[in-house]
């Protein structure tokens, strides 16, 4: 806001025109001007026409003109909206109080400073009282469910916190399942979303930070870390990273990601997302912080590391055989994804003599009188593979089912047996598209999804030379991208050992006792050596 | 902050349009999509009826015939397309093959190289430097002589299991050199290893076309079928100076990858030691051998040490744990290794009074140990040192189990 006003006092600066004049005009920047210059007059008239008019009169709007039960002289008057205030509490702090004799022990208060104090001291039992002196302050507490009390007479005004709204119980996270492990996701409320982290993490050292971001929109974002193990150097850039946005709408975590990714053109996130409280709360431990956006169940975590792409939290709870045999499989996934494709078109079109013999034969077989190129076929085959998830995602519940089966049978039957692309090629793509889902992140998934294109192409037209040119080149970027000053590639490039144990594989956890630390003034150990279960020694 | 201005943007556009030109400039070179091309599973070279003509040919697979076959439709078509050409050479030949087919013939899978007896004799000298030039052809191809006939009758021969005939010969090949060793197992590569190496020379695979017998059904009625000839595998083809110079049969192969040490697994029958007339049969399990060479009198002398593993197979006559059954065993295996001695020489004899050529390589054991001796023996190894070269052969036999059945028959009492 700040922001937009600096731009706008710019531009122009009338005077002389009353506010209604101004409202209706209907130019809101003229009235966000003169609400700017405006200050609290103590004119309690005078202050709700001006919230009146900077909130367009809007009907959610409410006020309430009260004389003190106390005192009739003196004259109340609360403001809340309607919808983002909880209506019993509202009554019983603000209300009532106001409307209700004195205890019988306080002063009888007999000028309106004396009633405000009073107000604010003893009478009012809203949590959070915050003083409002400028109009613009009343008005941003207003849209964040506070109710404003003002007493004639006062140029000052006091904010209760007496928010309640509807809102969207705790779930089980619907992107991120897990067999095992705890069944609860972040909500859309940030608050909710910090009480969970402190529940995880119960030590003072885990810190907040505040921020508002949008202009508009004025959404709070949380910065988290646990001092003493998150690096300073990561604390201060990610909130000078934070702290240097300016725009007027953030609606979900993306929006900070777009703002402060490290590698804005990259096909790759360098920032990783995640609903489920348990994962942020290991990697706030891995010295890692955490950005909790209102309005979102989606927090962003960083540094994020190619390898943590491929890592699930239930990773953790599964034995380590399973979990490294598990992780190995999402490798594999990853790159089946990528390339199968693309191997099969190289090899059918170009190296033909690299496959068995009875192999090729039965691809021939299967491409017999199929009227398309391979790269053709291969791309029709995944756009429509594409198309169909797209479809699936945006579609009613109710009709996805016909989308599946429209899918099964137009791509799976019917195109083949009516000759347009061959059986082999929609095996190819389907088992592309299952590898595709192993994926445990789902921006990852896009993103290779994204690459499967072009490095499809390049196998087409050069056959495994253009696929090995397409892969070398991912390569090469992936190396070069960092995330928060951390190379993506670590810990294989540059190759950090010790840091092996929870990279492709996951070690028993009694054997990572060091955390994957890169500053010395931070608390590395994680646990005391030799904890290695065994039989008592007798 | 960096920002990108519309320069940059022009920039960024500008290298992304010329990436994407340099891809496509390409024009999918050297593309060929699969249903372009037709699958040469086998090729065969025989002299054409014109003079100085050599004729190709080609057996091709029909996808669409093995996918009809595949689906459970009728297999009464032909799965290959056997065709021939003819040109001046081979490459000539391959090439001509287009004006009768509408699809390009490609050699990568070409699994046999399969030569006409004539072919053979005359030499290969013209004939291979194709598929040893070539880089779409397969190294790993196996090259086999056609015994008493032409490649191109070799070719239209059918098997019963395998639609394809390349695919036919190959499983013959492999299940008698694991089952018999009666064959050798030769592909392009080590066809002309062998060929460029001094002191020894290369075998080839012998086939043959025999006559396909009418069905007879579990009726006893004789059925008529469609297909004519078949092929057999088996023995090898002795070569010379580039040139066929004559054939091993079943037993002298054997010998021969006794001393290659080569012999995979087979069945040797030896005569009962202690009943005429009756015979047991032993079964192989592997072998093997080395070929030693020592300067006696200044001249070379060789010796071939073999050790062969065996279980007994089979016995017409009783074998029981009796009191003399050590003896017998001892027996046994000395019968065993008299068996194989015999194959060995037999081999060995073959190749130095009738054929003169030196397919074992002592002549190569010679030029690795002794090579300043060898250096006098080379230019005249074959006609003369090899003829007169004395070779011992020692063989070392075991027999691992002689299985549990005490006694093969109930005797009558």
């Amino acid at each position: 806001m700040r922001f937009l006003l600096k731009v706008l006092r710019g531009i122009r600066r009338r005077r002389g025109r009353t506010l209604k004049q101004l409202v209706s005009d209907a130019d809101y920047h003229e009235i966000e001007a003169y609400i700017e210059q405006e200050s609290l007059t103590g004119k309690l008239e005078n202050t709700e026409a001006l919230i009146k008019a900077a909130f367009g009169g809007s009907p959610d709007l409410v006020f309430r003109r009260m004389r003190l039960a106390a005192n009739d002289q003196i004259e109340v008057l609360v403001c809340y909206i309607d919808g983002l205030v909880d209506m019993h509490l509202l009554a019983e702090a603000i209300l009532g109080p106001i409307g209700s004799e004195l205890p019988f022990d306080l002063p009888l208060p007999a000028a309106p400073k004396g009633a405000y104090d009073l107000l604010g001291q003893s009478l009012l039992h809203g949590a959070a009282l915050q003083e409002v002196d400028e109009l613009g302050d009343a008005l941003k507490v207003l849209s964040k469910g506070f109710a404003v009390v003002f007493v004639e007479g006062v140029a000052q005004g006091q904010a209760y916190a007496v928010q309640g709204w509807v809102e969207r119980s705790v779930e089980e996270p619907t992107t991120e399942s897990a067999v095992r492990g705890p069944k609860q996701g972040f909500v859309e409320n940030p608050r909710v979303n910090t009480s969970m982290l402190r529940r995880i993490i119960g030590a003072p050292e885990l810190w907040f930070e505040e921020l508002e971001i949008g202009g508009v929109t004025k959404t709070k974002v949380t910065l988290a870390y646990i001092k003493g193990i998150a690096s300073n150097d990561l604390i201060e850039e990610a909130r000078r990273r934070l702290q240097s946005i300016t725009v007027d709408a953030v609606f979900e975590s993306g929006y900070i990601e777009e703002y402060i990714e490290d590698a804005p053109f990259s096909p790759f996130p360098t920032l990783l997302r995640t609903e489920r409280p348990d994962k942020a709360a290991g990697s706030l431990l891995e010295g890692r912080i955490v950005i909790i956006t209102e309005g979102t169940p989606f927090v962003l975590i960083a540094p994020a590391v190619f390898a943590s792409f491929l890592m699930a939290s239930e990773d953790y709870y599964e034995r380590s055989w399973t979990s490294s045999f598990l992780r190995l499989v999402r490798i594999i996934a990853m790159f089946i994804s990528l390339t199968l494709p693309s191997f099969y078109i190289a090899i059918t079109t170009f190296h033909q003599e690299m496959l068995p013999t009875p192999l090729i034969l039965s691809i021939a077989a299967q491409r017999e009188g199929v009227p398309f190129a391979a790269i053709v076929e291969a791309i029709f085959l995944e756009l429509s593979f594409e198309l169909l998830r797209e479809a699936g995602i945006r579609l009613p519940k109710v009709v996805g089912p016909a989308i599946s089966i429209v899918g099964a049978l137009v791509l799976g039957e019917a195109a083949v047996q009516a000759g347009l692309v061959s059986s082999a090629m929609v095996i190819v793509v389907a088992f592309t598209a299952i590898a595709s889902f192993a994926s445990p992140i789902w921006s990852m998934t896009l993103s290779v999804h994204l690459l499967r294109f072009p490095i499809m192409i390049l196998a087409g037209s050069l056959g495994l030379f253009g696929v090995v040119m397409g892969l070398s080149a991912v390569l090469i970027h992936l190396s070069a991208l960092r995330t928060f000053g951390v190379p993506y590639l670590e810990p294989f490039s540059p190759v950090i050992f010790p840091q092996w144990k929870d990279a492709g594989i996951r070690a028993p956890l009694w054997m990572m006792d060091v955390r994957p630390n890169r500053k010395s003034e931070q608390d590395r150990i994680r646990e005391e050596p030799e904890q290695k279960p065994r039989p008592p020694q007798s | 902050m960096i920002r990108i201005s519309g320069q940059h943007y022009m920039r960024l556009f500008a290298v992304s349009v010329v990436v994407m030109l340099l891809v496509l400039q390409t024009g999918c070179w050297s593309r060929k999509e699969i249903e372009t091309l037709a699958f040469v599973m086998a090729s065969g070279v025989d002299f054409a009826e014109m003079p100085n003509r050599i004729m190709l040919t080609a057996q091709i697979a029909k996808p669409k015939a093995l996918a009809a076959a595949a689906m459970g439709g009728s297999d009464l078509e032909r799965a290959v397309w056997t065709v021939s050409s003819t040109g001046n050479t081979i490459f000539e030949a391959i090439r001509h093959l287009a004006r009768q087919s509408s699809r390009r013939a490609f050699f990568a899978h070409s699994q046999w190289v399969i030569l006409g007896e004539d072919v053979a004799r005359a030499g290969i000298n013209n004939v291979l430097d194709a598929y040893e030039r070539d880089p779409e052809s397969r190294a790993g191809a196996k090259l086999a002589v056609v015994k008493d006939g032409k490649a191109s009758d070799f070719l239209q021969t059918e098997s019963e299991l395998e639609s394809i005939g390349a695919e036919a010969y190959l499983g013959i090949l492999d299940d008698a050199s694991e089952a018999l060793s009666t064959v050798v197992d030769v592909d392009i590569h080590e066809f002309f290893k062998v060929m460029a190496s001094e002191g020894i020379e290369p075998v080839a695979v012998r086939v043959e076309i025999i006559d396909r017998l009418p069905d007879v059904d579990v009726r006893g009625q004789m059925e008529q079928s469609c297909i004519s000839t078949a092929p057999r595998i088996s023995g090898a083809a002795v070569f010379k100076d580039r040139m066929l110079v004559g054939w091993l049969d079943e037993a002298e192969t054997r010998g021969y990858n006794w001393v290659r040490g080569r012999v995979k697994g087979s069945v040797l029958t030896i005569e009962d030691p202690k009943e005429d007339g009756q015979y047991m049969t032993i079964a192989i399990l592997g072998a093997d051998s080395s070929i030693e060479v020592e300067m006696k009198d200044d001249r070379p002398v060789a010796k071939v040490r073999i050790q062969a593993e065996a279980n007994f197979g089979e016995t017409q006559h009783m074998v029981g744990r009796t009191e003399d059954s050590n003896l017998l065993a001892k027996a046994i295996i000395r019968r065993f290794a008299e068996a194989i001695r015999q194959e060995v020489h037999q081999a060995i004899d073959k190749a130095q009074e009738e054929y003169g050529s030196d397919i074992f390589g002592f002549g190569q054991a010679i030029h690795r140990k002794y090579p300043k001796v060898w250096k006098n023996l080379r230019s005249n190894w074959n006609d003369d040192g090899f003829k007169k070269l004395n070779v011992t052969v020692e063989v070392k036999t075991k027999i691992r189990q002689i299985g549990l059945v005490e006694i093969n028959l109930p005797e009558s009492r």
